[in-house]
């Protein structure tokens, strides 16, 4: 990293998303809404932070995995934090979230993914964490989701019928 | 004080009472002792949010201590350290921090099996427990585990003298008060007021340690920033059942509407 890169880093670490004042924050919301352990969200957000870093310094379009994107989605819904806070006062710049036009377009972003994990592997020196990026292959096959009332249904995963 | 010297906070907790000590005490005490011992680092921070907050907030921060890289971690303080594998993990506020591991935590009888397991305490312990469903553990202390533990509570009452009345001890009673790591927490009321104290009588009087390479000043700066008292408000706020994912709605009333 460079050191206008380095200075940026720190400014979006050190840029909080929880509130310390407040006892239910961002990281809490995000796993409600995602079903998602602490622990996980906790790392979901820093990948987060590291995808609108590698934005900021790649002069090309990147994709995120859908961890990071669950992650993005929420945090544009804190339009303050999001826009006036994070894109104006700290990056200096606007990130806009532009979603896909369908399936015609799915090689496209494949690639897109793609060049970004290469690019993330440039820039932090290692691997992205598997869970949080995987596969482009999972990437772009297991995106069926819709919003489900917990209080009014019950989810099972297929996966405890499959064959072992 | 030869055990207190073997045994850190957290296993001197889970020996003295293995059966009641809470699961947050374990938690506490063992963030305590890897602050203590340098591997982490507390750090409160003033500052704005943003540059154009009205507000300057604190955020209290752990972060890796200088110890961070060299220390060899026993298997349930890896629930501490995990995060800051990752390189650019610098830091975390406190809160998440906790709740973050108390959340990673199945059930109290699984830390407890991981404290008991480790080295400095496995003999202490018989490898009979009663387990019920995985919900409810009872831990048997072995007959020298049992008469280990009444050596600590005397060891930390004779450690409560000293602290509490330094000018009555010698130098090498003193001395030997700072080798027990962060087991000086564990004297009851204790307090920044009892702290200071006590350092200000071993400085002036100039107590030489055998303290190896340990800085005494550096030492009593981290005891000042962990307190039980400090950890514990954070460890609350982390932990309180109504913060947390499991127990459901936080409260919130819907969108916040838009500002135009």
């Amino acid at each position: 990293m460079t050191k206008e890169e380095k200075d940026l880093w720190k400014k979006i670490v050190d840029f909080e998303l929880d509130d310390p004042d407040s006892d239910y924050n961002f990281t809490d919301k995000l796993c409600r809404e995602n079903n998602w352990t602490y622990d996980f969200a906790i790392r979901a957000i820093l990948e987060y932070k590291k995808f609108i870093f590698l934005v900021c310094i790649s002069d090309f379009h990147l994709a995120p995995s859908d961890e990071v994107d669950q992650v993005w989605h929420l945090h544009l819904l804190y339009t303050y934090s999001y826009w006036t806070e994070m894109c104006k006062e700290i990056l200096k710049r606007e990130i806009h979230h532009g979603p896909t036009k369908g399936k015609n377009e799915k090689e496209h972003f494949t690639d897109l993914y793609e060049e970004t994990k290469e690019r993330y592997r440039e820039v932090f020196k290692f691997e992205p964490p598997i869970d949080i990026w995987p596969s482009s292959q999972d990437r772009f096959h297991y995106i069926h989701f819709v919003r489900v009332n917990m209080h009014k249904n019950w989810v099972v995963p297929k996966k405890i019928f499959e064959k072992k | 004080m030869k055990l207190l010297k073997e045994l850190n906070s957290t296993e001197t907790l889970f020996l003295m009472n293995p059966n009641k000590v809470s699961l947050k005490d374990l938690l506490k005490y063992t963030l305590i002792d890897l602050v203590y011992k340098g591997v982490l680092e507390i750090k409160i921070v003033s500052r704005k949010s943003h540059p154009s907050d009205k507000y300057v907030r604190n955020y209290v921060y752990v972060k890796r201590g200088v110890n961070f890289e060299n220390y060899k971690s026993l298997s349930y303080e890896r629930r501490f350290l995990k995060y800051f594998d990752d390189e650019y993990f610098e830091k975390m506020q406190i809160r998440s921090y906790l709740k973050a591991i108390h959340k990673g935590i199945d059930s109290d009888v699984d830390f407890k099996s991981e404290i008991q397991e480790s080295e400095n305490l496995k003999k202490y312990f018989g490898s009979f427990k009663i387990n019920l469903f995985g919900l409810y553990s009872y831990f048997i202390r072995t007959n020298d585990g049992f008469k280990k533990s009444e050596i600590i509570d005397r060891e930390l009452k004779r450690l409560e003298k000293i602290i509490k009345n330094p000018k009555d001890h010698v130098s090498d009673d003193l001395a030997a008060c700072l080798l027990v790591g962060a087991n000086i927490l564990l004297i009851e009321d204790f307090d920044q007021e009892l702290l200071n104290n006590f350092h200000e009588f071993i400085s002036l009087n100039s107590v030489d340690s055998n303290l190896g390479n340990i800085d005494i000043d550096l030492l009593f700066t981290s005891l000042n920033a962990i307190t039980y008292k400090n950890v514990g408000i954070y460890f609350s706020a982390g932990c309180s059942s109504g913060g947390c994912v499991s127990a459901g709605c936080g409260g919130c009333s819907g969108c916040g509407g838009c500002g135009g």
